[in-house]
């Protein structure tokens, strides 16, 4: 099979949610193909459906209309079975709170996914390598309660490359830190997403670090749209 | 697994609180369960310890060998009509006294035919004589506690017949009081002393062998030895009892462990939603929950039952324990299975943890 030139194709999405006798249609028929090593932010006013657009090429939720490409994978709907390996193996999430196991020392998170991934035979990163690359060697024999908040998202970060995937989400990784504390986040996960060439896609609140996105979008009244260049 | 024991790690405090609710439980089941023999054993043990597997007695005893009774041209019969050794057997509740005291001491009387499969084997002193002119007794261990020796002269206190200690024997009770053996000439002295025109009677003939298929007697039914133990006074109605309480105690602190886990498994609801929202299946999460029961449940078990038998080797000898290691095979096992059946709660709250909680802003 060819490999396919976009990491995820997001084809006329739409979402919509039950509520009570009403539907209330939160995502209208939203196009967007991403390419491996672009980064891509998705800003737009609270409850506008960031977190539920950026769920639906995560595999945790199955649009009500449209169609989901990953790498060469298309999402099928409503087997959780499936989705739970396509999660497993081509998506590295980061959350706005870094949701760290905090039984888990830095090293063992990411090793957990090497372990996860064992079975399948998946190719994974160095966690060492990784830990280096992100300026956390002092860390890697602690455990979250002992770090700070952006050495956690960092630890989260390097978790969600961990196994190797083809696409990175994070719904406002910086939320929690600072403005330079966030700034060094977003930073990190431009790094990385160019050295390893991969898609990502971050919902943030935070202007001041669009400029190191290439492409920004704008989500209102369910529809995503390309804000002009600033 | 590495994950379900890193986290026990992690949070030893926690574990460790349960851990010790769920040693103190499995100790007082395995107690309990020692209490429960010691006294089945205190009830039964002589006829337990007896060398037959049948006994011949009448029909309308109830199984009672002591309100049985047959003439002692019985005995020729039943040997008979089975091949291997049989043996006459009278058991009587009395009391004796020592000399130089008043105290009547309980005693159940087993008269026997020295010579026969049914005489004790002392652990100290002599076996009663096959004949002789004195009357003697073998008694049960627990009467040195009284201060009786070897040698010494007690009296049977209904006849005033005097009779001399001449061998201890170990773990000889029934019907809670501590057995004398003595020989059928001894017993049937002692009755016509107190019953002049006493005609010798048996209670019971004793069949070694298996083989009772020709044994027909009008009046007489032959019953196994577990019938005979289970009718003995007392003794079905504290085993139920016991038993019950032991077994509800079983189930009660395996649900104790379901419980706590389950409480547990609430307050990580969120970090199974993460494990699930990086690509963790439910398989793995099953055995992430089971393993960490399992280990919770198996130290507990076995921590418990050191406790239990550690306990066991400081009583006191008079005191009816008796741990039975099948039965705390049993419960053991019993008390695992139900952990992790209690465990299945745990999964299926786990199984329903939607990973999507996780995405967004909600802490
Ligand atoms: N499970 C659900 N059932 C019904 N409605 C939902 C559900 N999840 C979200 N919604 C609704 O969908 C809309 C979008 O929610 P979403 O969480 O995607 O917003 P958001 O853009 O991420 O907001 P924020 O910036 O505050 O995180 C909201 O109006 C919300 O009430
Ligand atoms: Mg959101």
């Amino acid at each position: 099979m060819m490999k396919n030139e976009y990491a995820l194709q997001l084809s006329n999405i739409s979402k919509k949610y039950q509520d009570g006798e009403q539907e209330n249609l939160v995502l209208k028929d939203i196009s967007l193909k991403v390419k491996p090593g672009e980064f891509i932010a998705i800003v737009g006013p609270s409850g506008s459906g960031k977190s539920t657009f950026l769920s639906i090429p995560g595999a945790l939720l199955t649009p009500s209309d449209g169609s989901v490409i990953l790498g060469d994978t298309k999402l099928s709907k409503k087997e959780s079975k499936k989705l739970t390996k396509i999660r497993r193996e081509k998506i590295g999430f980061i959350f706005q709170n870094h949701h760290l196991l905090p039984f888990l020392t830095a090293k063992e998170q990411l090793q957990l996914v090497i372990d996860m991934n064992k079975k399948s035979g998946k190719s994974c990163m160095n966690a060492d390598e990784m830990l280096e690359d992100l300026g956390l060697t002092p860390c890697a024999n602690k455990y979250p309660a002992k770090m700070s908040g952006g050495e956690k998202q960092r630890v989260a970060i390097a978790r969600a490359f961990m196994n190797n995937p083809e696409l990175i989400l994070a719904d406002e990784p910086t939320a929690s830190l600072d403005g330079i504390r966030g700034r060094q986040v977003v930073e990190m996960i431009k790094k990385e997403v160019v050295k390893h060439n991969k898609a990502a896609i971050m919902v943030t609140h935070d202007e001041r670090v669009l400029d190191l996105v290439d492409t920004v979008y704008r989500l209102d009244n369910g529809l995503l749209q390309r804000a002009v260049n600033r | 697994m590495k994950l379900a024991w890193k986290e026990l790690k992690y949070s030893k405090t926690k574990y460790i609180l349960i851990e010790s609710i769920i040693i103190l439980m499995i100790f007082m089941v395995i107690f309990l369960s020692g209490l429960a023999n010691g006294l089945a054993r205190a009830v039964s043990a002589s006829i337990e310890n007896a060398d037959a597997k049948y006994f011949v007695i009448n029909e309308d005893a109830e199984n009672l060998i002591t309100i049985s009774g047959m003439p002692i041209d019985t005995l020729e019969q039943v040997s008979e009509a089975t091949k291997g050794p049989v043996t006459q057997l009278d058991i009587q509740r009395m009391n004796l006294t020592t000399a130089g005291s008043e105290t009547k001491l309980d005693v159940t009387y087993f008269a026997i035919d020295p010579d026969s499969f049914l005489a004790p084997e002392p652990s100290e002193g002599q076996m009663l004589p096959s004949s002789g002119t004195e009357y003697t007794i073998v008694l049960d261990d627990s009467f040195l506690e009284e201060g009786i020796e070897i040698g010494d002269v007690v009296v049977d206190a209904n006849s005033g017949l005097e009779l001399q200690v001449i061998g201890f024997i170990k773990d000889e009770m029934y019907g809670h009081s501590p057995v004398g053996f003595i020989s059928t000439a001894t017993y049937t002295a002692i009755n016509q002393e107190i019953n002049p025109s006493y005609e010798v009677k048996y209670h019971a003939i004793a069949v070694q062998g298996t083989d009772i298929e020709d044994i027909h007697i009008d009046g007489l039914a032959v019953v196994d030895k577990a019938t005979i133990v289970e009718h003995l006074p007392g003794y079905s109605a504290e085993q139920i009892t016991i038993n019950m309480i032991l077994w509800v105690l079983v189930v009660i602190s395996a649900a104790i462990l379901g419980v706590f886990f389950y409480v547990i498994t609430i307050q990580k609801q969120k970090q199974f939603g993460v494990l699930k929202a990086i690509g963790m299946g439910m398989p793995e999460l099953t055995g992430m929950i089971t393993s960490q029961v399992l280990i919770l449940s198996l130290f507990g078990v076995i921590a418990g039952n050191l406790m239990a038998f550690g306990m066991a080797s400081m009583l006191p000898s008079s005191m009816p324990f008796y741990l039975k290691l099948p039965i705390v095979v049993i419960i053991s096992i019993v008390f695992v299975m139900i952990s992790l059946c209690t465990s299945l709660v745990s999964t299926r709250k786990v199984a329903k943890v939607d990973p999507i909680v996780i995405i967004g802003g909600n802490e």
